[in-house]
């Protein structure tokens, strides 16, 4: 997976993510229907100075890529993907 | 017994608390009560490598109804690369010693690791965990080592048959899910079991943050550091069994693990230790020595009535101490101070036990119980569920050696210290939490100093009540509020390491490691993993033999007496002297055993003690639970007869007769529960302890009622007058005396008087050289000025290790100080010179020193300011001599390299003034005849201040200005905010109390001024000069002294 850091648009059902969208590094739109949840966990840091708390989700789409996302005071980021 | 719960997990199995130091944030008690409430039904304590918490959490599982589990983290060494930490849980009392032996061989190496073969070796009754996320499973299959550790699951499956689980955890890191699917895989394939075991490192989730700073700490890093041990997130926090269901949905998991929660339940608590064996002659048993040796000096210590008196509380002392099977005990005591009195340690028993006629007769303490009327159900009685303590105040100069005879005697296996759990206060918890904020050293120390006497003894918890300080010393700083957030979050018995214990040795008949592991302190002591409390929870036998230094000083005093005058004195046996009374009464008690702070002196005054009876009451008079009582005042008006002795109630005269109606003693509070109330007395002990000791009245609102009902039924005492009595015996709370320990410090402190009514000199080497007391070097010196007691100044050719007393040019008999007066000269380095000395004759120079003796330069130029060379070199020429006299001695047949110039240039001599303030820079007093206030008596009569000496004799009441050196401060908890600071100008010393509007006003000079400017109002004069202060200022000083400083 390259890294990526975008912020993401996100739709979910309860705690499933559905579709994930994200502009990639070339500028254009990318968008992943989300076929599994293949790992999940959370980072609590920096709690020294403006702590950071994240909940990653390790997503594989319809298509077979796999993509990192976390949500962070409730917005969300691509932080690895591939394809 | 606890049930199996179904498929939810019931069982928490790998806990850390505060005991893992560093590695853990809640207390046992934190983890129980939050397990209880998110309903699970045992819990298990696994600290790293210590079992310290163990007796805490047995009590809070069972005040929460909770089932208490034992077990420890131990890392253990695979080979040269690997070590692994296992999870041991004890499944019997016997897994219990097992598991101590195993943590004592850990401690034992410098690494604290048990190797491989040593595990495999102790493996009974132990249930064993394969680890968390380092453990032996899941790094090895991270690593692909499969052979590997298929050889060493067999080897652990072969030393803990069914008894060997496969951890499985989730700390919602990357692949935890993965990881602990593939562990469970490996299970199977190995035919092991799985177990859920989750890695409880604090209580909440909010708790992360100070897991993560006392990580740093403990790592010695900053939290801008990465590193591996630190907690990425907060799954550390003790989880519902929901979430862990959620994480590890293995149902055989969770039930897997309350099984093992319910083989490994037993209770720790109930058990009682058999006394370690007593010597005793051939052919008697050890109750049959113990009654011939008490009747043999029965016999010798008391004639007539009073014999007939002795006789039948000793014979109800030995049914007691047979009852309750303490016969050897009593004899090793015994034992221990036979071996003192052989060998020349003064020792003296002390608390409780002096009030034991066996004891007394047996030589371990020195009180008449008799003759003072000592109530022994304070030490023992047949109800007594804890074991008594015997309190052996030992010559702090020698415990050492009394303690390595001890462990020779009983054995290395059954005797050690019990250890202090020392707990964070604020200071401590500043610098650790501090420097892991990235908070600079000078900071720290600078916050540190800010606390000051207002705030340095607060818990962390209530930093934010010392937020003039943190503002003082840190400003705007970002890292401020998050040292303070922090800091809040710290539990009040946050445990930071374990210490000795100052004195309780625990002596068992079998291995110690059946109750504790045991270990080294950094100091070598050998060490319980438990403290006081705790060994007597578990019902283990406590001698105290605790290093007094006034019993040092006096066997130091003795030694100086028979070296310069040929006389042994039998400090037993010192005869009552009128001239030693006269100066306890005129309250010239300095450096006095337990009678010369300001407070005493005051007291001495107004009690004007000729006995001692008086002694042990004026001793006992200024503690927190007579003055909280307010019994100071009733007791001193009554005795003067400035008001009529009353009492509460008519049937209360024979027990407070003596205190004239007041209550002085905790026995005092013992018999009105007995005599009063008409409790037992194991009712009216454990009523003492929960009325001195309670924190919410609510808490002991029973025992007012039931009081109050004992009193009407048992003396007909109206409501109001019990009532009146319970609120006595309620506001006596905090510390006081027993009457017997008030007796046995009578003792000592009667020795000490008369050691410096008779032997002034001698004495005052010996409290220079032990420094027991309050009072500092310098304050000690001023004091000789009032003794007559002439100083000496410190000199290469005389000066030895301690001081000394030599005849003065007049005769009289003065004080050497020794070269260890020298900040920069060690005890090696003065022993050294005293053996050149001795082999090759004084020195007659500096030059001839500096030549024979390897010392860096730096000390040879502390030696030369501080004057030892006056007698043959200027001190200005010495310190020139040492600057040039770099390198190592030459051997005797060489010629030095460099050798020192023997040209001096000349030098101005140095005036009184600048060698006082070179004496105090190097040492922590001066010999000449001069105080602080000499150098500056100029200003402070500029500014119409007058001496001290002068208001000794100044009107009551009347207003004055004065000045002197800061030699004490005390702002104590029970003065409503009143400080007490003691001025000194020469040997003249006068006690200013400040209100707490000054002390506002005027925080930060009380706290760094070394010379006060005080416009004062006369309260008291004489002796115990009594000011009160109106106006304060600071006035820069030549030199401090670090006096006595209480909060």
């Amino acid at each position: 997976m390259q890294p990526v850091m975008a912020p993401a648009d996100v739709r979910t059902r309860g705690d499933d993510v559905l579709e994930v969208r994200w502009t990639g590094p070339d500028g254009r739109p990318r968008t992943a229907r989300i076929a599994r949840l293949i790992d999940d966990w959370d980072y609590v840091g920096r709690w020294w100075a403006r702590e950071v708390r994240r909940h990653y989700r390790l997503l594989e789409a319809d298509d077979g890529r796999w993509l990192e996302a976390y949500r962070e005071d409730g917005r969300w980021w691509v932080s690895r993907a591939n394809g | 017994m606890v049930g199996i719960a179904g498929e939810r997990l019931s069982a928490l199995l790998c806990t850390r608390s505060t005991f893992s130091f560093g590695a853990g944030t809640a207390t046992p008690t934190t983890l129980v009560r939050r397990a209880a409430e998110l309903g699970y039904r045992s819990l298990a304590l696994t600290d790293l490598l210590n079992v310290t918490g163990a007796v805490e959490l047995f009590q809070a599982a069972r005040e929460h109804g909770l089932q208490a589990l034992i077990g420890a983290n131990v890392p253990v060494q695979l080979d040269d690369r690997d070590v692994v930490p296992l999870v041991l849980l004890a499944a019997s009392r016997a897994g219990y010693a097992t598991l101590n032996e195993l943590l004592t061989h850990a401690h034992a190496s410098p690494t604290p690791v048990v190797p491989w073969s040593v595990l495999l070796a102790h493996t009974h009754d132990l249930v064993c965990l394969t680890g968390g996320r380092d453990g032996l499973p899941a790094r090895f299959l991270a690593r692909r080592q499969v052979a590997d550790l298929d050889r060493r699951v067999r080897e652990l499956k072969g030393a803990f048959p069914e008894r060997l689980y496969v951890q499985l955890f989730h700390d919602r890191l990357p692949w935890d899910g993965r990881r602990a699917r593939v562990l469970r895989r490996f299970a199977q394939d190995v035919g092991l079991p799985v177990v859920a075991a989750p890695e409880v490192r604090h209580a909440l989730a909010s708790d992360q943050r100070l897991l993560d700073a006392l990580t740093c700490a403990r790592l010695g890093i900053t939290v801008d550091e990465p590193h591996p041990q630190r907690p990425q997130n907060e799954a550390g926090a003790l989880p519902s069994p929901d979430e862990v269901q959620r994480r590890l949905p293995f149902p055989e998991a969770h039930l897997n693990a309350d099984w093992v929660a319910e083989r490994a339940a037993f209770d720790l608590l109930p058990e009682r230790l058999v006394p370690p064996r007593a010597r005793v002659p051939t052919g008697l048993s050890p109750a049959e020595h113990l009654e011939r040796r008490c009747y043999e000096a029965l016999l010798q210590r008391y004639q007539g009535d009073r014999l007939a008196q002795a006789r039948r509380k000793l014979e109800e002392e030995l049914a007691t101490i047979r009852a309750l099977g303490l016969t050897d005990f009593f004899l090793v005591a015994a034992e221990v101070t036979d071996h003192c009195r052989r060998h020349g340690i003064l020792a003296a028993g002390r608390g409780s036990a002096a009030a034991s006629i066996c004891c007394y007769l047996l030589g371990i303490t020195r009180a008449d119980p008799i003759e003072h009327d000592l109530l022994f159900e304070r030490f023992l009685h047949t109800g007594k569920s804890a074991m008594p303590d015997v309190d052996i105040d030992v010559s702090s100069a020698r415990r050492d050696e009394l303690l390595a005879w001890v462990e020779e005697r009983f054995g290395a296996t059954t005797e050690a210290m019990v250890a202090n759990k020392i707990t964070y206060r604020l200071p401590l918890a500043i610098q650790d939490l501090g420097r892991a904020l990235g908070i600079p050293h000078e900071q720290r120390a600078l916050l540190t100093r800010a606390l000051g006497r207002d705030y340095r003894h607060l818990s962390p918890r209530r930093a934010r009540e010392a937020a003039p300080a943190f503002d003082e010393a840190l400003g705007d700083a970002p890292a401020k509020e998050a040292l303070l957030d922090l800091l809040t979050r710290m539990e009040p018995r946050h445990a930071r390491h374990l210490a000795p214990h100052s004195g309780g040795v625990v002596l068992a008949r079998d291995p110690l490691t059946h109750y504790s592991p045991l270990q080294r302190s950094s100091g070598g002591i050998k060490l319980l993993q438990l403290d006081k409390d705790d060994a007597e929870a578990l019902g283990l036998i406590k001698l105290d033999l605790l290093g007094l230094r006034m019993l040092a000083a006096l066997e130091r005093a003795r030694e100086e007496v028979l070296r310069t005058q040929g006389e042994w004195l039998d400090l037993d046996r010192l005869p009552d002297d009128p001239r030693v009374w006269d100066v306890i009464a005129a309250g010239a008690t300095m450096g006095l055993f337990q009678i010369e702070s300001p407070s005493q002196v005051n007291t001495a005054r107004v009690m004007r003690s000729r006995t001692l009876k008086d002694l042990a009451h004026q001793i006992a008079l200024i503690r927190p639970g007579p003055i909280q009582s307010g019994t100071v005042h009733p007791y001193l008006r009554r005795r003067q007869g400035l008001e009529p002795v009353r009492y509460w109630h008519p049937s209360l005269e024979p027990i407070l007769a003596k205190s004239y109606g007041v209550l002085l003693f905790q026995e005092d509070v013992l018999r009105i529960a007995v005599h009063f109330a008409g409790m037992s007395w194991i009712e009216a002990d454990r009523f003492r302890k929960r009325v001195s000791g309670f924190r919410d009245l609510a808490d002991i609102e029973p025992d007012r009622r039931s009081f109050v009902a004992g009193a009407h039924r048992t003396q007909g005492a109206s409501e109001a007058e019990a009532n009146t009595v319970f609120d006595a015996i309620k506001a006596y709370q905090g510390y006081g005396f027993a009457e017997s320990h008030a007796w046995a410090f009578a003792l000592h402190a009667y020795a000490s008087a008369w050691l410096r009514v008779h032997h002034p000199a001698a004495y005052l080497a010996a409290i220079l050289t032990e420094e027991p007391g309050m009072w500092s070097p310098s304050t000690k010196r001023q004091e000789a000025r009032a003794w007559g007691v002439p100083f000496l100044p410190i000199d290469i050719d005389h000066s030895g290790v301690h001081y000394r007393v030599e005849r003065a040019a007049d005769g009289r008999w003065a004080i050497r100080p020794p070269l260890t007066a020298i900040k920069q000269v060690s005890l090696d380095l003065a022993r050294a010179i005293m053996c050149d000395r001795l082999e090759h004759g004084p020195y007659a120079g500096a030059q001839p020193a500096m030549r024979r003796v390897a010392a860096p330069v730096d000390t040879w130029e502390a030696i030369a300011r501080a004057g030892a060379f006056d007698a043959t070199t200027p001190r200005r020429d010495a310190l020139y001599l040492a600057r040039a006299a770099t390198g190592p001695p030459a051997a005797p047949d060489q010629e030095r390299l460099f050798e020192p110039p023997t040209d001096v240039p000349a030098f101005a001599p140095l005036t009184d003034g600048e060698r006082y303030v070179w004496d105090h820079a190097v040492a922590r007093f001066s010999s000449l005849e001069l105080h602080a206030l000499d150098l500056v008596r100029d200003q402070l009569r500029e500014l119409g201040a007058i001496t001290l000496w002068q208001l000794r004799r100044a009107a009551r009441k009347s207003r004055h200005r004065t000045a002197g050196l800061v030699v004490g401060r005390q702002r104590p908890g029970t003065a409503k905010g009143f400080a007490f600071f003691v001025l000194e100008d020469g040997p003249t010393r006068g006690q200013l109390i400040i209100s707490p509007d000054l002390w506002e006003l005027h925080r930060v000079i009380l706290r760094d001024a070394s010379i006060l400017i005080a416009d004062v109002v006369v309260e008291d004069t004489g002796y115990q000069l009594s000011l009160r202060a109106e106006r304060l200022f600071a006035l820069p000083a030549p030199v401090s002294v670090r006096g006595y400083h209480y909060a």
